[in-house]
């Protein structure tokens, strides 16, 4: 059962059975393909600072913008692939992590991908 | 603003009238969480090795949701010990909750967290951070699948009836379709884990050592990859979908960017099922140049 995302309806539109019936085919198909386990799982580390390091120098993280605040281990920059926004750079306090707020930068939208470079770990949280 | 799941409406009421607000709220958390499950879906990392993977070499994060902290291994052996430290801290290695030799094989180490082991706490939704120690092998190559945690609340799909244009829509039947968006949208809020890239200056290749490994949950038709080769006369990059070569490029430094229909595989390899977990490979030569993996994801569009 594939997923069609289910349009909006306008007040004094007719709702047929059909919009119903389309919600209830999406949510099918949405716990059928979770399965039964509810898991949160880990984000894995920059290989460049991992046992493979003599090999790995300059691996990194790529990442789909989807929440407000980048946090990161170690010094590094935050990258456009395109090359067209200048990179950010990044630089972890002597205490914690670095937190990075992400709304700041103005090429970077919602749902486009980034890399983080240089540091050892880093991931996106919707709360600090 | 962040992509949020918007909130299911509230309970309904016989006798009161059907809004278009109610059903665009209600469509709109279910378009939200089929967004978070059939949209970017991108792999776990499989590390491996044979050597010593010492807990300053590795860090895992995790924002803390369920109490049941799970190592799971698609290999480890006897000859091995692993230990497991955890922290809130990235500056430091942490508490040791874990130190064990292993069996042979696929395992899965438990930790139950709301026991506070070695003395280590974590608040809900906080930050913590996963190291381990996995000692060396003389009997083959390690393979850390993922570290996850998992609720002890299994999913249970509802049972929820087909409707026709005949169908009264009764307040059972709306909040059956409410209950389902809640339970949805208090599992699946959106992720944001990274994607592991890769930047390799020399050979890694092979069924058994190669690390530029992952795995997925086969989910969407469109899989995505974007590379730059080095240069190597011998070999070119190979990826390997489940051990089958699924297609070679050639070693000239040029950079690929594409995607596998995997409706349609080259070779008239077989689509993976549906929700099946899938493992790549890549074999990667270099004789001058480095290779960069950018991304590898599957997509619901091309």
């Amino acid at each position: 059962m594939s997923f069609v995302p289910t349009d909006r309806v306008d007040q004094g539109d007719t709702v047929s059975h059909a919009t119903f019936q389309q919600i209830k085919d999406n949510i099918y198909a949405v716990y059928d393909m979770i399965g039964t386990e509810d898991i949160n799982v880990a984000a894995a580390y920059n290989p460049e600072h991992g046992i493979h390091f003599l090999q790995t120098e300059g691996s990194f993280l790529t990442i789909f913008h989807t929440y407000q605040y980048l946090v990161f281990g170690s010094s590094g920059q935050i990258v456009d692939p395109s090359g067209v926004g200048d990179p950010i750079g990044l630089s972890d306090p002597d205490k914690g992590f670095g937190i990075y707020e992400l709304e700041g930068i103005g090429w970077l939208t919602y749902g486009m991908m980034y890399r983080v470079e240089g540091v050892t770990w880093a991931r996106e949280v919707e709360y600090l | 603003m962040a992509q949020l799941i918007d909130s299911p409406p509230p309970y309904v009421d016989t006798g009161k009238f059907l809004s278009a607000y109610y059903t665009n709220q209600l469509a709109g958390v279910i378009n939200g969480v089929g967004g978070t499950v059939f949209g970017a879906n991108v792999p776990q990392w499989i590390d491996t090795g044979e050597n010593t993977l010492n807990e300053t070499d590795n860090v895992f994060s995790l924002v803390h949701k369920y109490n049941s902290l799970k190592i799971k291994f698609d290999q480890v052996y006897s000859d091995q010990v692993v230990r497991v430290y955890l922290s809130t801290d990235d500056n430091k290695t942490g508490i040791k909750v874990y130190d064990s030799g292993q069996p042979t094989g696929a395992t899965t180490i438990t930790i139950d967290l709301s026991t506070n082991p070695g003395g280590f706490t974590v608040d809900y939704n906080q930050l913590y951070f996963v190291r381990l120690y996995i000692s060396d092998t003389s009997a083959g190559y390690w393979r850390l699948n993922k570290i996850y945690e998992l609720n002890s609340s299994t999913i249970v799909k509802p049972t929820l009836s087909d409707i026709t244009s005949s169908t009264v829509i009764t307040k059972t039947y709306l909040d059956s379709l409410g209950n389902a968006a809640r339970d949805l949208r208090n599992r699946l809020q959106p992720s944001s884990i990274p994607f592991v890239g890769f930047n390799i200056r020399s050979d890694i290749a092979g069924s058994s050592n190669s690390y530029v490994r992952y795995k997925m949950k086969h989910i969407s038709r469109w899989l995505h990859y974007g590379f730059q080769s080095a240069n190597s006369a011998s070999n070119g990059t190979k990826i390997y979908m489940n051990g089958t070569l699924l297609q070679s490029f050639s070693n000239n430094g040029n950079i690929y960017v594409g995607a596998f229909d995997m409706q349609n595989l080259p070779g008239g390899i077989a689509e993976p099922s549906l929700g099946a977990e899938v493992e790549f490979r890549w074999d990667v030569y270099v004789s001058t140049g480095y290779f960069t993996l950018y991304y590898f994801w599957e997509l619901p569009y091309v």
